[in-house]
């Protein structure tokens, strides 16, 4: 029965190892610098997942009164690596820039403020953050 | 140390003939004029001016104002004895607005506007400046250096390079009450490019302070080092425009 267990905790090891390595769910072994168990981890538990960029979208023409809230969380995302475009925001040229247009077509045109981040796993995600105050923002990305 | 203009400070100085030449011109539209510059007053609620005090006070604590996130380089700024505030102050908008994009510091150079002259040492109408800009954009320090307001003195890859910096939405202040929108447009975090036809002079304004009760702004100005200077009084409206830089194209590139 012994034998037996060990085995299966071995099929289990190594098909962790596999399907990590193999980057479904987890984090690529080529995208994450740390140590092979850091990686199995990551696979684990998403939530270890940093952010590789984060922008808030949002309009800039937006005729809605701001709240102090809102202009605090704008000035200060940048301090947070958070970036903050308007919806419309364009690359050399003036044309759509190829850097901008996931995270603009990810956040939509509509219920702006978004959050959009892309996170070390290659996910993007996104969030509405109306509303919010810097605390929401730091919890959001991670940060303490 | 900063300097202060009020309504009893004796401008003779600052407006000596030959110290600064007259950078800033009248405007040649009427507000909502240009394209890119919709009318502020119509798209935004001025904010109360009961509201004004405590929120420069919790925006001066918490670090908000553009001019608390952002810093201009005050000798590549520095327009010396050139006419072209109209140009670096709208740079400084630019470079302003891309710091509360989130975007890294890049120095931008007005110079790189001379073609608006005939690249000749004159004022400009910011209006007209901020179109310019607008359509071609402003090179940086890597291609066009300070003072320099010739073509031949700059390297060719000035025109290609300046695409990357075009400031692409404006709101147009004036609508309504010139300084109550300035004022609102401050206490949102961005900065205004103005004019003053009492200096003939364009500046970048960012920053309020409370002073004895008044409100004054700040500007970083462009007469060089020590020279950013807090305006009082009636020298703090802006009159001969007042615009505010709402984006600016993402630099894809930029030539090291």
């Amino acid at each position: 029965m012994a034998t037996i267990g060990k085995y299966l905790l071995w099929i289990a090891a190594v098909g962790m190892i596999v399907v990590g390595g193999l980057g479904v769910g987890g984090v690529p072994v080529s995208e994450y610098a740390g140590q092979a168990t850091d990686w199995v981890w990551a696979w684990v538990q998403p939530s270890v997942s940093k952010p590789t960029v984060a922008v808030i979208v949002y309009e800039s023409n937006n005729p809605a009164p701001l709240p102090q809230n809102m202009v605090e969380l704008y000035a200060l995302a940048p301090s947070l690596g958070v970036s903050l475009w308007d919806k419309d925001i364009e690359g050399k040229g003036k044309k759509p820039s190829a850097q901008a247009k996931p995270f603009i077509d990810a956040a939509g045109k509509d219920g702006l403020p978004k959050l959009v981040v892309k996170w070390s796993n290659g996910k993007l995600t996104v969030k509405s953050c109306n509303g919010w105050t810097v605390d929401d923002l730091k919890k959001a990305i991670g940060k303490p | 140390m900063s300097l202060r203009i009020d309504d009893n400070t004796d401008i003779s100085g600052v407006n000596a003939p030959g110290a600064f030449p007259a950078g800033a011109l009248p405007r040649q539209t009427d507000i909502g004029g240009i394209a890119c510059a919709p009318v502020f007053a119509e798209h935004v609620p001025i904010i109360p001016e009961s509201e004004w005090k405590p929120r420069i006070a919790d925006m001066t604590a918490k670090g908000l104002f553009i001019g608390q996130r952002w810093k201009s380089d005050v000798k590549a700024d520095y327009q010396n004895g050139l006419g072209f505030c109209w140009a670096k102050s709208l740079a400084q908008a630019v470079m302003a607005n891309r710091a509360a994009m989130g975007q890294p510091f890049v120095q931008l150079m007005g110079e790189g506007l001379a073609e608006c002259v005939n690249y000749r040492n004159r004022g400009y109408y910011l209006d007209r400046a901020l179109e310019y800009a607008a359509k071609n954009g402003i090179p940086t320090i890597a291609t066009v250096p300070p003072l320099k307001i010739s073509k031949s003195q700059w390297k060719p890859e000035y025109a290609d390079e300046r695409q990357n910096f075009i400031p692409l939405e404006w709101w147009d202040l004036g609508g309504t009450d010139v300084w109550a929108e300035t004022i609102t447009a401050l206490l949102t975090g961005f900065g205004c490019y103005v004019g003053y036809d009492w200096w003939h002079h364009a500046v970048f304004l960012d920053m309020l302070r409370v002073n004895n009760g008044k409100i004054e702004v700040h500007t970083p100005n462009s007469h060089g080092p020590g020279n950013d200077v807090w305006l009082a009084g009636s020298r703090a409206i802006p009159s001969m425009g007042s615009f505010v830089l709402r984006s600016t194209t993402l630099a894809d590139r930029t030539i090291a």
